[in-house]
């Protein structure tokens, strides 16, 4: 429950228009009988909530330096840096697979990364944002894309398939002032050549491998 | 010496007490503008938190803060609802200290458990709801407030609450964007005349932003652009003088308003800043008077 620390004087302290809260009842300040509320414990703990907020404020102005132990705990204040930079291209990733006696065919991967799956806050574009460098964690999607292929999941593409192909489309931007098209999202659309960067594809020998066992 | 005199007296306006109103505003608002962020994972338990979704391995690098294990499908789901009790609790002050408690907790851990579904409300939420937490956010306009009076009905009822409480979220705030503004004083914000227009052109794109985009000349992004970095840069200026205080409140909420309508996704950071700013600088009598209707309970 929450202690409500009585005042001998609490008009001197009560300033503007904080009287006013409906139900505080004015003539209670005047008697002395109003209560201010206060967080849980003694006063020397109070003082040390105060000294986490300088630290978190100093956080959020500049996010300390990351030793190992003290990186969960950084996360929470490196979040300021909101759109510090000019975009230079609009990037999307897109997935493809390889049907087994075909060829690369576009997968739908919203089935696979449901939550938010036509915008880049989706998981499979942040995946595609962090880590399209990373082989380990390229060889865990590949995995998850392939099981989750084979257990049925209806991402547009029938049949077996050998691996995966993750590549970012980045399209030009128009200048300030033309005209802009309308986005939306669709994982199947034709990507011009120059506008692709293959990122990461499951090697031939492993393709070759999934869909002849 | 007068600079020592002023300093107290800013410390001793730190901790005067205040109109609990800004306090049970944020803890009513707050809490439902974080669920609202979070009702699109809420709705995935499995591919969200669960072994079932896709899990980033264990790897090192600067993406990932700390790797935690997947959880079972069950604890997944149990987490969501927890986030969803918890939250809807701490807003209507039911054992809110409790609730706000658990409601923290789960907030931090879905930020580090899925860095790929983390973004700036995931970071700020639980520190958000913490400072709830750690103050007297129950005790007026809240279940708790009610069952109290019901059982001792000459209890007091307090109308102000301890400074700091509230002067943690005022100074927040201008922390927060004045960190905003650096960073982008750092970025492309001072060299680049298009920053705004060049992120209208992908998913974040809005009906609102795409005529905007169309419609608005070329000169119109840039002094948007110059005007918001002049209020992040100079926020603790504009939210410390009381002659630009409102202007400020109003600049702050018409950018997040602007930002919710043009970036698609960002709404509801943007609510939680409006929020924010509003449970923090609006004048207070306007927030006793939304909070009328709660008199008579408590």
């Amino acid at each position: 429950m929450t202690k409500v620390a009585k005042r001998k004087d609490p008009a001197k302290t009560a300033t503007g228009p904080g009287a006013r809260l409906p139900g505080a009842h004015v003539h209670e300040l005047r008697g002395g009988l109003a209560g201010v509320a206060t967080g849980p414990g003694p006063r020397w703990v109070r003082l040390g909530l105060v000294a986490l907020a300088v630290l978190y404020y100093l956080g959020l102005i500049h996010p300390p330096a990351k030793p190992s132990w003290l990186r969960p705990v950084a996360f929470f204040t490196d979040a300021t840096g909101l759109f510090p930079r000019a975009d230079a291209v609009a990037i999307e990733y897109r997935l493809e697979v390889w049907a087994c006696g075909r060829s690369w065919e576009a997968i739908d991967p919203r089935p696979y990364f449901p939550i938010r799956p036509d915008d880049k806050e989706s998981r499979f574009q942040r995946l595609g944002y962090f880590y399209d460098r990373n082989r380990t964690v390229m060889q865990a999607l590949d995995a998850y894309i392939s099981a989750h292929h084979a257990a049925g999941a209806d991402d547009g593409v029938v049949g077996r398939t050998g691996g995966i192909r993750l590549f970012k489309s980045v399209r030009p931007l128009p200048s300030a002032g033309e005209p802009v098209e309308r986005y939306h999202f669709d994982p199947f659309a034709p990507v011009p050549t120059e506008q692709r960067r293959d990122l990461y594809y499951t090697p031939a020998s492993e393709r070759k491998r999934r869909c002849s066992s | 010496m007068q600079l020592i005199v002023f300093f107290e007296n800013a410390v001793a306006a730190m901790f005067r007490p205040r109109s609990i109103a800004r306090l049970v505003a944020l803890r009513i608002l707050a809490p439902l503008a974080i669920l609202g962020f979070m009702s699109s994972r809420i709705a995935y338990p499995d591919d969200w938190l669960s072994d079932l979704g896709f899990r980033v391995p264990a790897v090192t690098g600067w993406q990932q803060p700390i790797s935690l294990p997947p959880v079972p499908s069950w604890a997944a789901w149990a987490v969501c609802v927890a986030l969803v009790v918890s939250g809807l609790a701490t807003s209507l002050g039911a054992l809110t200290r409790w609730s706000s408690a658990v409601f923290a907790a789960l907030l931090a851990y879905v930020a580090l458990a899925d860095r790929l579904a983390a973004f700036t409300v995931s970071k700020i939420a639980p520190v958000i709801v913490l400072v709830l937490c750690l103050s007297p956010s129950g005790a007026r306009a809240s279940i708790d407030a009610w069952w109290r009076h019901r059982r001792d009905p000459k209890a007091p009822r307090p109308a102000l609450v301890s400074g700091g409480c509230v002067s943690f979220f005022q100074i927040m705030l201008p922390v927060f964007y004045v960190s905003s503004g650096i960073a982008k004083v750092k970025g492309d914000w001072l060299s680049e005349p298009y920053v705004l227009w060049t992120h209208l052109h992908d998913s974040y794109q809005t009906t609102v932003s795409w005529l905007l985009a169309n419609h608005l000349p070329a000169w119109g992004w840039t002094v948007s652009q110059g005007a918001v970095l002049v209020f992040e840069c100079g926020a603790p200026l504009w939210f410390a003088l009381p002659f630009t205080r409102r202007f400020a409140l109003a600049f702050g909420v018409t950018m997040h308003l602007g930002i919710g309508l043009m970036f698609g996704p960002v709404i509801w950071f943007s609510l939680l800043m409006i929020i924010l700013l509003g449970s923090s600088y609006a004048p207070v009598a306007w927030l006793e008077r939304v909070l009328t209707p709660t008199r008579a309970p408590a």
